[in-house]
């Protein structure tokens, strides 16, 4: 019986810890993502504050530089076009919402 | 050295019997070779808005200002694609050799106004003798080199305009001036502004000075363009 209540307790230790440590992992990423100093965390950031749009609008870009022989001026041009579009149908859908952030599994232990 | 003698004293008489004729209109018209671009989806409605596009440029005494002039098509994209490749974004104040105009809409990473941009007047024009008519007026030619920011980084590219000393503006249309006489028809990166229309006197109302959030230099502001267009580039890439 002894036995049996001491491995209870040390299982819950463990696995109390485990899922603890799990907390911290996504505490401190969220922390990241609400803006302490660190290029990782810019680039959350970064990553947190692009809409769906606004990667429109990059993808678009990029395909108008390659019809148009790398002539910004006329790729920025298009690529604004498909942004408007985006944004018209996704006002439509609940507003052009930023990127979601990295899900559970995707954080690095 | 004759002929510039001789072209400074035309602008100059033109301009003591022109005091009257301060505010002055005129309408640019945009032409560009067709086969500069490579084929695509846009290439035969691109080609169907040339000669239809066209600039207005504003002169009063000695401020300038430049902007499209197309209505309700200016919202259409073959109209904005058009302009683009003109190298015209917004509105284009002039005065004391300055370009003063707002950050392009286009580049939505930063905020509308963000940013008003400042240009100086490009100063290597050579004249040459080489004169032609355009629109009845005595034209020469001037040849220059302006500069743009590619995925090379900064490039030069030349340009070619005709100037009018009988017409003693010494404005032109986009970035371009500084020339003794109206410059009425230029051409860079295969695009032509060719005048085609001048009225004399306008509501100066028309001129509006841009207003952005923070000054910047034109060469500085392209460098900034770009860096924020890296890191849009990082961050898509590590999706």
């Amino acid at each position: 019986m002894k036995k049996f209540i001491f491995s209870a307790v040390a299982m819950i230790a463990f696995v109390g810890s485990s899922v603890a440590n799990n907390i911290a992992e996504v505490r401190s990423s969220v922390e990241y993502s609400k803006g302490e100093t660190s290029s990782e965390n810019q680039n959350t950031q970064m990553l947190l504050r692009m809409t769906k749009c606004d990667i429109i609008w990059f993808t678009t870009y990029v395909n108008a530089m390659e019809q148009f022989n790398n002539n910004k001026d006329i790729a920025t041009s298009i690529a604004l076009g498909a942004f408007q579009a985006c944004v018209e149908v996704t006002e439509g859908d609940g507003g052009n919402q930023p990127a979601q952030p990295p899900v559970q599994s995707e954080i690095k232990p | 050295m004759k002929l510039l003698s001789t072209l400074f004293m035309i602008f100059s008489l033109c301009n003591s019997f022109a005091q009257a004729d301060r505010k002055v209109a005129i309408t640019y018209t945009v032409f560009f070779a067709e086969d500069d671009l490579p084929p695509n989806v846009y290439s035969h409605s691109i080609n169907q808005k040339n000669g239809e596009i066209k600039f207005k440029l504003f002169i009063n005494d000695s401020i300038s200002f430049f902007l499209e002039d197309n209505g309700l098509s200016s919202s259409d994209l073959i109209t904005k694609i058009v302009l683009a490749k003109a190298k015209y974004s917004n509105p284009i104040y002039c005065s004391n050799n300055e370009f003063l105009f707002n950050n392009n809409e286009n580049f939505i990473f930063f905020k509308k106004n963000e940013y008003l941009i400042s240009k100086k007047s490009i100063d290597n024009w050579k004249i040459t003798d080489e004169s032609k008519i355009i629109d009845g007026q005595l034209c020469y030619k001037a040849t220059a080199t302006d500069h743009q920011y590619t995925v090379e980084g900064k490039a030069a590219f030349p340009i070619e305009a005709w100037f009018c000393p009988s017409l003693p503006y010494n404005f032109g249309p986009l970035y371009y001036n500084n020339l003794p006489g109206l410059i009425m028809e230029i051409s860079y990166l295969s695009n032509k502004l060719l005048a085609t229309k001048i009225e004399y006197g306008f509501d100066e109302k028309k001129i509006v000075i841009p207003k952005g959030e923070k000054s910047i230099l034109f060469d500085d502001y392209n460098l900034k363009e770009e860096q924020v267009l890296s890191e849009v580039e990082k961050e898509y890439n590590r999706r």
